[in-house]
């Protein structure tokens, strides 16, 4: 069964599962953004999201596409080329592990790896069990993760996305969880970090370098609790809109992080 | 009578303290809100200490530097307007902020380590280089007030489209410049602050020395140069000057509409009539509005916890006035020398356009590159993909004819050589809708955001028609509606922009063009439209010779100019709007075609329609090969690449005498 | 200066003016008016700078409505025809010509067949016929394949007129036609009109900023000042030094060349 896909989150757990991954969409950014699972360098690349070349696609002759409702207009002309499948991972309002695992599964049947999804989903679980362990002693800590946008705003992850949940998981608190909305992709000013109180600081990277050179010099940044207190931690890129793989990543750099 | 009862003076005072009155009190409540009890920080910082650092740090130089910025780009456009005698000329006007802007992008995708102070001298050079280009564009029309604006907004689109382009190919890393790229005034230190300053108060003084040079120019060059001035160098001099007050502005807080373009015209509203109080005036205009808008948008802030840019809010307000201020415009006198590029001899031209029609045809669907290289694909690969490649070209080239003949409809109706579709803001507000179509029903498929889209391009039109009645669809009314128009729904995306997320990017796929994902249906579609919509344009093609004997003979000649003004407005913005649906909003096609066509021979109304269609043809086949092949597998926006190969071109033929 | 045949069988007057003004920024620029131009005749339109005759004239072409009175063409106010009817009776050529961009000659004159034919009728025979008729009877048949822009300015001037007598109208309304010309020009392009008018009966009004100029080649002077007709009569009656003082506000005198038909006015 060769795969194609679209959309990061299945690529990601496509690769984990083992399937026979053809082909996929901006592996440039993928392999900076997302990082692992560590796609093959045969695998095609597609082109951007936003403007696929079905004519690669077409070459790699894939016998499914995987994709997600951000590319449901794609999909008529998708389907031309091979069966679509479309998995919605994330959703406003719920947390995306468990259509996460649900689509892992799902995808397991479909490429006849069902042994292999089911490993994915016990490894991702065990994963995030064994972090929990390390930052025990941090438990019912409060902490914002978030993405730098500039050296005046930043997005942050809410309950509703993978690092709230992951968060959740490994019995810290995120301090974002009541107030945010859908993944806190809206960004906000930085001065509403201090609304959040004491919380520790989890970075993100990328760091845009403006932000690197002006945060260490703000009197604003330096005075938050978090930076006061030296509780900044700095963890490597992660999918932010990610499936199994990304809660594995994430335990994992969290625990790195943390322990 | 009783409207001087007044004096000029006092009601300037009286404009001027109830401004400052408006910002003092709007900083006053943001800091009131800091430090209340019920404030959002009361909680975790009873003492009172984190409010203290945050008025201090945030919101005091926040203030500040909207009154600097204010100021900065209000003297920025007093003198830009007064060196082009252009009331509506602004830094955004100019193209200037979007330069500014794309060469900022450029840089932090390019050479993301530099930052700091070369980030203003890339956005100086940036903005630079596009007012050059759009007075370069409007040069040969003695930089007439509509000309350059409509030249500043094509130059403007340009760069936008390129600043799209780049954030999409780096995807989510320059997230940051969404936000930039609205004018966010938020603050954290009182560096920015402290560099505007050092900024503005030289350019303040200096323009003060240019106030003779300034009033003598507000007579015509040969009056100012008999009065023995450099007109040249002093022009040159105060633009440069104006130019490096924006980027200045731009590069610490980013692109901020519409203040510019008001100050000044404000200040003249109120009275000001020579340079010195117009000069005087605006920075102080300037200052008061971009600090009363920067509270406003701060209190819906901190109602809706969601940070809004307050460039991008200003330059919502651009639209309506521009549109106001184009309706005082007088009236320019018929200029009598031939227009744009003068016409080559008559030639046969039909054996070469269709040759080179079916040319580049036959190569974008035979054509294609694999591991082994670019080169012509073997029969049966051609046969699986001549299912992909022949609806997108078919979809290309009728777009390329639908704009090339909206264009030459365009430039016809307004004897304006710079007219182009792209300014009629037909398409921006389609894609506007599509956006909040986007936002708001983020899994809506492709029929239904077309349907919104095409929605929105009806609206649009609507409201350019309503806009361009009232001066009877007289050419550069009706091109400066469509600029009005254009900023406005620029403005609006922008503020959903700085929304980010996956919606962000599909919108920016969005903006440069949806050729890659036309199916055989859309192609028909297109095709069957172009038809259409190019036939009646040849049938009438008797108007538009008419239409371009100016104002009077054609009336004179029994043609009834509104209503035959009014149906080739509609089917401009018919055609525009089909075929930005697949194209995108820009391409210059529509721009450049009609110049060729002149160029090589054609010159009554239904050949220069024709061959400017086959040639928009032509050219969008072209591109659509090569934006295919350039960076396989990823695929730059088809409209976008013929744009680049075509803006040179265009600013030779344009400049050449 | 006999009278000649009333235009096509109508009526004596061409064109009237009832009480006819029309404002500018609220001030009248011609200040109700009454006129009567008789058709078949050359009528010329004479008066200081701002005093209204551009915008007299452009009220005769209806290129813009009177603020309050009435026009009539014919009998007939002229709001009431349709644009390409209207057209076929009156051709009008503004002071300010446009550039033809690159047009022939030949297609130049082809579009004053516009009111006959409209946006979608043929271009017939009959059509064809009137363009080469104009073509010849304005001089041009050797550059009739010629680009308009590169015609030198009598000859641009008279491409012009060619195209109005394509249009076959029977009533020609010229602001200005001869004021980039050179001297040699402008008797060329008045000489041709006035034969126009006296061949096929058509009426002309025409502007003129030279007095005697207008003496030579029309029939009757329409004077203007501050808006208001100041004097209408024959050449005759307007070349006395008493009217000429009246019309232009500088005293005048009048000599008799003895080697030209009519008197010649000059400022003392």
């Amino acid at each position: 069964m060769r795969v194609a896909a679209i959309d990061w989150a299945m690529l990601e757990t496509a690769l984990a599962i083992g399937a026979e991954v053809v082909a996929a969409a901006e592996l440039r950014l993928y392999r900076q953004m997302v990082v692992e699972p560590v796609p093959s360098p045969e695998i095609a690349d597609l082109g951007l999201r936003g403007s696929l070349n079905y004519e690669a696609l077409l070459r790699a002759a894939p016998d499914l596409i995987l994709s997600a409702p951000w590319y449901v207009k794609y999909e008529a002309n998708l389907n031309r080329i091979a069966p679509v499948r479309s998995f919605r991972i994330d959703q406003r309002g719920r947390s995306p592990y468990e259509p996460a695992v649900a689509a892992a599964r799902e995808l397991g049947r479909l490429t006849g790896r069902e042994e292999a999804a089911e490993d994915l989903v016990l490894a991702v679980a065990a994963e995030i069990d064994a972090q929990r362990e390390r930052v025990a002693l941090r438990r019912g800590e409060a902490f914002s993760i978030i993405n730098i946008g500039d050296p005046r705003h930043f997005r942050v992850f809410g309950a509703d996305s993978m690092h709230g949940h992951v968060l959740d998981r490994l019995g810290l608190r995120n301090a974002w969880a009541g107030q945010t909305r859908y993944s806190a992709q809206a960004p906000v000013d930085l001065v509403a970090l201090a609304s959040a109180g004491d919380a520790g600081i989890i970075i993100v990277r990328p760091i845009p370098f403006d932000a690197l050179r002006v945060l260490p010099e703000s009197p604003l940044w330096n005075a938050l609790p978090a930076v006061e207190q030296g509780r900044v931690h700095v963890i490597d890129p992660v999918n932010p809109f990610g499936g199994l793989p990304t809660a594995r990543r994430l335990a994992r750099l969290l625990g790195n992080a943390l322990a | 009578m009783t409207a001087d009862a007044i004096s000029p003076r006092r009601r300037m005072l009286a404009v001027c303290l109830f401004l400052a009155a408006l910002s003092v009190g709007l900083f006053g409540w943001s800091l009131a809100e800091v430090f209340s009890a019920d404030g959002a920080m009361a909680a975790m910082d009873p003492s009172g200490r984190f409010a203290a650092l945050v008025a201090l740090h945030s919101l005091a130089p926040r203030y500040v530097v909207g009154l600097l910025a204010g100021a900065a780009l209000g003297l920025a456009g007093a003198l830009l307007q007064s060196v082009l005698r252009n009331t509506l000329a602004d830094p955004s006007s100019l193209g200037v902020a979007a330069g500014a802007h794309l060469a900022i992008v450029a840089m932090t995708a390019f050479a993301p380590e530099l930052g700091g102070f070369p980030r203003e001298g890339v956005a100086f050079a940036g903005g630079l280089m596009a007012v050059l280009i759009v007075l370069g564009l409007s040069w040969r029309r003695a930089f007439e007030p509509a000309t350059v604006v409509v030249a500043g907004m094509m130059v403007g689109l340009l760069c936008a489209s390129l600043a799209a382009t780049l954030i999409l190919y780096s995807g989510q890393y320059l997230t940051s410049l969404f936000l930039w790229g609205g004018g966010s005034l938020a603050q954290q230190n009182w560096t920015p602050a402290v560099d505007l300053a050092v900024r503005f108060v030289p350019a303040f003084a200096v323009s003060m020395l240019f106030l003779r040079s300034l009033s003598l120019l507000t007579l015509d060059d040969q009056g100012a140069r008999a009065l023995g001035l450099s007109v040249a160098g002093t022009r040159l001099a105060i633009l440069v000057l104006a130019v490096a007050l924006s980027a200045a502005v731009v590069s610490q807080v980013g692109v901020i509409g519409f203040i510019g373009l008001a100050a000044p015209n404000l200040a003249r509203l109120m009275g000001a009539r020579t340079a010195r109080p117009v000069l005087l005036l605006s920075p102080l205009l300037g200052a008061l509005m971009l600090s009363v808008t920067d509270g406003i948008v701060q209190a819906i802030d901190r109602a809706s916890r969601f940070d809004m840019p307050t460039g991008a809010v200003t330059a919502l307000f651009a639209g309506p006035v521009l549109l106001w201020l184009s309706s005082r415009l007088r009236a320019a006198r018929p200029d009598l020398r031939a227009e744009g590029v003068a016409g080559a001899p008559r030639r046969r031209l039909w054996p070469v356009v269709l040759g080179g029609l079916a040319v580049s045809a036959a190569l974008a669907l035979l054509v294609g590159r694999s591991e082994s290289g670019i080169g012509f694909d073997s029969l049966s690969t051609i046969a699986t993909l001549l299912p992909w490649r022949a609806p997108r070209l078919v979809a290309a080239m009728a777009g390329g004819a639908m704009l090339a003949t909206a264009g030459c409809l365009l430039q016809r109706m307004t004897s304006n050589p710079l007219a182009s579709p792209e300014v009629l803001g037909v398409s921006s507000s389609a894609i506007l809708a599509m956006a909040i179509c986007v936002f708001a029903v983020p899994s809506m498929g492709l029929a239904g955001q077309m349907t919104a889209a095409t929605l929105g391009a009806m609206l649009g039109f609507a409201v350019l028609i309503a806009a361009a009645r009232r001066g009877a669809f007289e050419g550069n009314r009706m091109l400066l509606g469509g600029v009005a128009l254009g900023s406005f729904c620029g403005a609006a995306l922008t503020i959903l922009m700085t929304r980010g997320g996956m919606e962000a990017g599909m919108i920016l796929a969005w903006l440069t063009g949806a050729t890659a994902h036309v199916d055989p249906v859309i192609a028909g579609v297109t095709a069957v439209l172009a038809i259409l919509l190019i036939l009646p344009a040849l049938v009438l093609s008797r108007w538009l010779d008419l239409l371009a004997l100016g104002k009077e003979m054609p009336a004179a000649l029994g043609l009834a100019m509104t209503r035959a003004r009014l149906v080739l407005l509609a089917l401009a913005a018919l055609l525009t709007g089909a075929a930005a649906l697949t194209l995108g909003p820009v391409s210059f096609v529509g721009l450049m075609a009609p110049h060729i066509a002149r160029h090589v021979g054609a010159a009554d109304a239904r050949s220069l329609l024709a061959t400017s269609a086959a040639l928009g043809a032509l050219l969008m086949g072209v591109a659509d090969l090569a934006s295919r092949l350039a960076f396989y597998p990823y695929q730059m926006p088809i409209g976008l690449f013929a744009s680049l190969i075509g803006t040179p071109y265009l600013l030779y033929m344009l400049a050449r005498r | 200066m006999g009278t000649v045949e009333p235009a096509r069988g109508t009526g004596g007057a061409a064109f009237e003016l009832k009480g006819v003004t029309v404002r500018i920024e609220g001030r009248p620029v011609v200040d109700d008016v009454h006129l009567t131009l008789e058709g078949g005749r050359v009528h010329g339109l004479i008066g200081p700078n701002g005093s209204g005759k551009s915008t007299l004239i452009q009220l005769l072409a209806r290129q813009i409505p009177p603020h309050s009175g009435e026009v009539l063409f014919r009998g007939r106010p002229v709001a009431s025809l349709t644009a390409r009817a209207f057209a076929r009776e009156v051709a009008y050529l503004p002071q300010f010509s446009p550039s033809a961009d690159g047009l022939l000659v030949r297609e130049l004159v082809a579009l004053g067949r516009f009111p006959w034919h409209g946006a979608l009728g043929r271009f017939g025979p009959r059509d064809r016929a009137k363009v080469d008729e104009a073509i010849a009877r304005a001089g041009l048949l050797h550059m009739a394949a010629r680009r308009v822009d590169t015609l030198s300015g009598g000859e641009r001037q008279r491409a012009w007129l060619a195209m109005l007598l394509a249009q076959d109208a029977s009533c020609l309304l010229l602001d200005e036609p001869t004021s980039a010309l050179d001297l040699a020009h402008q008797m060329d392009v008045l000489a041709l009109v006035r034969d126009l008018s006296l061949e096929r009966a058509i009426t002309v009004v025409v502007i003129l900023h030279d007095i005697n100029l207008a003496a030579r080649h029309c029939d009757s002077i329409v004077a203007l000042g501050a808006g208001r007709v100041v004097f209408q009569g024959s050449v005759a009656q307007v070349m006395t030094a008493d009217v000429l003082q009246r019309i232009y506000a500088v005293p005048m005198g009048i000599t008799h060349p003895r080697d030209l038909g009519q008197p010649i006015g000059y400022p003392l």
